[in-house]
């Protein structure tokens, strides 16, 4: 495996009591260990034919480990790693950011992504302390720490049944911070799951959600402003390139994404935890090709060919590749179908439809495309 | 799928005029999608990651684009020139190029989506 992308799952720990937390954080105060972190290291920096190995710091909040954990995790990957590269992300509600760890971040090269639902009115709705106080401040306090240093992080809002009344308002205020960002629609999962009344999407919630977002981004003409909605412009590229850009639209995540959780065992992906659904243990383990070989891999590695009806009946299948084996799983099959398919498939369309749209309207399509076109709207295929 | 789609799986990058294109939306995702093969033609670029293989083990590792690929749960990377999640670093030099000889104007969260 040349590149690999880690999700490190430092902690288990939060300061916030978010209420859709895939991690139901709070629960545990517990931190990597040196032994685990270091092994982890070893396992995945001692693997054949290693290029690069993307580590990304997750958690739970990864910051509640603090300063030291990260300097000595820098310190044991260059102990550990040979030849191939080392790069290094964290996504963090930022909370527990200092000034003394945000210059380490940027000396080391460490990019943080913030979790942050949008403005303040919108984030207090979902991402408060324990206490019930606003987290707002401060997150937005952090990523003004690391814009102050030249980093410019991109930021993750949660698309909730709570966001649906302020879409523009949410819009307005990232572009206004001038901030990249995506926005995942809530999962069923964690500290979620008990409350998708509340807090989830139905099908056309979802749908009439992200076309509205998208259209916010889609049609804003603002001069010298350039905003980046994230998961918008893979979809927009994947429909072009066919395929690909981000991990839920692969025939397979698992030969380049792996998570490694903070007792050290093993994940197809940081979504999971617990026993149910992981590759073992690094303690567990002599080396990483011993891991390639685990049952549970092989039979997640032909998730997308023994899914017939993906394969073989879905016109979108190029795109989506059965989507994401974690959304299966919440449905209680991980090698069925990703249930935001409905949805997908509608989105997918109007992002065509746009796209379509503005290659008309401004003349883009040469002579012959577009009767081309028309010629092959019956029999096209991709 | 809708007609729009359809009509739009069937065009190739080079029936595209990339410049009489408005929306800075659009022009910046053809910006990142667009390259020129080695014959000089403009052709979309393949994503091996998005693409079906009957046998794992027929990868071809060293064909790979790794750097499509970003984790849905992670936004580490708001400069969009210096990661693995974006393209920008080296699809950009195929625009720039095709600027130059004046053919081409160009966590715990939830889920991925």
């Amino acid at each position: 495996m040349e590149h690999l992308n880690v999700l490190m799952k430092t902690s288990e720990s939060c300061p916030l009591a978010c209420l859709y937390c895939y991690e139901s954080a709070g629960n545990s105060k517990k931190i990597m260990d040196e032994d685990t972190l270091k092994r982890a290291v070893e396992i995945l920096e001692g693997r054949k034919s290693a290029k690069v190995t993307s580590y990304i710091w997750h958690g739970a909040e990864p910051l509640t480990a603090g300063l030291d954990f990260f300097k000595r995790a820098r310190e044991i990957q260059e102990n550990f790693h040979r030849d191939s590269a080392i790069k290094n992300s964290m996504q963090t509600n930022g909370v527990l950011l200092t000034p003394e760890m945000a210059d380490f971040f940027v000396e080391e090269q460490i990019h943080l992504g913030f979790s942050l639902d949008g403005n303040k009115e919108v984030h207090d709705q979902t991402r408060p302390f324990f206490s019930g106080r606003s987290s707002f401040d401060n997150t937005m306090k952090a990523i003004e720490m690391m814009n102050e240093r030249g980093q410019n992080p991109g930021v993750i809002a949660v698309l909730s049944k709570l966001s649906l009344p302020h879409l523009e308002d949410i819009y307005q205020f990232f572009k206004s911070t001038g901030l990249d960002f995506k926005m995942n629609p809530l999962i069923k999962c964690g500290s979620a799951t008990g409350k998708m009344d509340r807090l989830g999407l139905t099908v056309d919630e979802k749908v009439d959600a992200v076309k509205t977002l998208f259209d916010l981004w889609w049609f804003d003409t603002t001069e010298g402003h350039h905003v980046h909605y994230g998961n918008m412009e893979t979809i927009a590229s994947a429909i072009f390139t066919r395929g690909g850009g981000c991990c839920d639209m692969l025939e397979t995540c698992q030969d380049s994404f792996i998570s490694i959780g903070a007792r050290g065992a093993i994940y197809p992906c940081s979504r999971f935890s617990g026993e149910e659904v992981s590759y073992g243990n690094v303690h567990e383990i002599e080396n990483f090709e011993e891991f390639l070989d685990h049952p549970l891999r092989q039979k997640l590695l032909g998730r997308f060919e023994s899914n017939v009806y993906c394969k073989d009946s879905c016109e979108y299948n190029f795109l989506c590749n059965s989507g994401c084996m974690h959304n299966a799983y919440t449905e209680g099959d991980i090698m069925g179908r990703d249930p935001n398919c409905v949805a997908n498939q509608r989105i997918y369309d109007h992002v065509s439809k746009r796209i379509f749209e503005e290659l008309e309207r401004s003349g883009a399509i040469k002579s012959g495309g577009e009767e081309k076109c028309q010629k092959n709207l019956e029999s096209c295929c991709v | 799928m809708s007609k729009e789609f359809r009509k739009l799986l069937c065009l190739d990058a080079s029936e595209i005029e990339v410049g009489k294109i408005e929306n800075k939306n659009l022009q910046g995702i053809l910006g990142k999608v667009i390259e020129v093969n080695e014959g000089g033609d403009f052709i979309f670029r393949y994503n091996h990651k998005g693409k079906h293989h009957k046998d794992h083990s027929d990868y071809s590792h060293s064909d790979y684009d790794y750097d499509g690929v970003s984790y849905s749960d992670s936004e580490g990377h708001g400069s969009h020139t210096d990661h693995a999640d974006h393209t920008d670093h080296k699809d950009r030099s195929h625009v720039d190029r095709s600027y130059s000889e004046g053919r081409y104007h160009t966590d715990s969260e939830g889920g991925a989506f």
